[in-house]
């Protein structure tokens, strides 16, 4: 990638990699398929969608995104068509998920290994976490609204110039002097500020 | 609750505690939920295959449940999952001698022209009246199985990209 590519925000780099892709030139769109794959990733995994078939959302995302190369009609609007796309089905895919293990009943002695429906919660991935502070964040962001995990994470996820490029999506605002807090990082803040292990330093 | 809680505005720019504490939040998702190595690949291989295929039928992975812990690396076989309409297709994947052995089970049962796509190539072979079939030796990295019934009738289906 070259320094001008690394200076665009995600947004501008999916508005570009499109424009390109329909002109037939692929370059800038593996480019782009490679930078936003991981942010994809985090609003389907924040849907409750657990990791093999998240890839597979993923996967079919991306498809579906080239299918409609032509059709989006604000090149502008790359980036948010995928995480608008990347939501609805991810959500279609935990609904498909709930009425198969609600379909399949499992024996008794299948108990188990009966299918659970994915958490995006805490579980024992804590334990990744090398720190306490890190282990206290986790904990924390875990109670927060489901809404509210989703759409933290998604932002998260994203490098920071991006903010703007997700805003859109998630509710945030861009205003004259930047972007603002939104309800969810609020909130997290004050979750924060009243737990006993947490230290802002 | 009637909790005292320091309120902060939604409105207000975010500032330098927000940010560092979303760029904390970002490496603690980044550990705790790490992007599969190669997804982007996949997805690309994915799109090639489109083109390559029209009027495929997808097959939807069946969720099996997740490991506790990831990243183990145990040389066990592995068997997923994947359905749609017209059928179902079980495959064991196992380390051979000269790569990984796939063992597939089309149900219904039905004689079957199976093509398993890799990005340098594809290898064919046919599954039996019990619809069982073997490919040997398969490179690993990403790939899709394509089936298509002998006797030419129904649409074909296709897995999504998985890594062998």
């Amino acid at each position: 990638m070259t320094d001008q590519a690394h200076a665009m925000t995600l947004g501008e780099r999916g508005a570009r990699a499109l424009v390109e892709y329909r002109e037939g030139r692929t370059g800038a769109f593996e480019a782009f398929v490679r930078d936003a794959t991981p942010l994809l990733w985090h609003v389907v995994r924040g849907q409750g969608v657990a990791r093999e078939q998240a890839e597979d959302v993923v996967q079919g995302v991306w498809v579906s995104f080239v299918r409609h190369a032509e059709t989006i009609r604000e090149p502008q609007a790359a980036l948010a068509w995928l995480l608008v796309s990347a939501r609805r089905a991810a959500w279609s895919a935990v609904r498909g998920t709930r009425a198969a293990a609600a379909r399949a009943r499992p024996l008794p002695d299948d108990i188990d290994e009966a299918g659970e429906v994915p958490d995006a919660g805490v579980g024992p991935e804590r334990h990744l976490l090398e720190t306490e502070r890190d282990r206290t964040l986790w904990r924390v962001f875990a109670r927060l609204p489901e809404r509210c995990r989703q759409i933290l994470r998604c932002v998260a996820a994203a490098d920071r110039p991006d903010y703007r490029a997700i805003a859109e999506v998630t509710g945030m605002k861009v205003t004259a002097v930047g972007v603002t807090r939104g309800r969810c990082l609020a909130k997290l803040r004050a979750l924060l500020d009243q737990d006993d292990r947490w230290e802002w330093s | 609750m009637g909790m005292v809680m320091t309120e902060y505005s939604p409105d207000e720019p975010m500032d330098a505690r927000d940010r560092t504490l979303l760029a904390r939040l970002g490496r603690v998702v980044r550990t705790v939920d790490p992007v599969p190595d190669g997804l982007a690949d996949r997805a690309l291989f994915a799109i090639t295959l489109d083109g390559l295929e029209s009027e495929l039928v997808e097959l939807v992975r069946l969720q099996t449940p997740e490991p506790a812990l990831r990243g183990e690396e145990t040389v066990t076989a592995r068997t997923v999952t994947f359905t749609a309409d017209p059928c179902t297709v079980m495959i064991t994947l196992s380390p051979g001698a000269g790569g990984i052995r796939v063992d597939g089970w089309i149900a219904p049962a039905v004689r079957c022209d199976v093509a398993l796509f890799r990005p340098d190539g594809e290898i064919r072979t046919e599954s039996d009246d019990e619809g069982c079939f073997v490919l040997e030796d398969v490179p690993t990295g990403p790939a899709s199985l394509v089936l298509r019934r002998s006797d030419g009738t129904g649409p074909a289906v296709s897995t999504p990209v998985i890594e062998l």
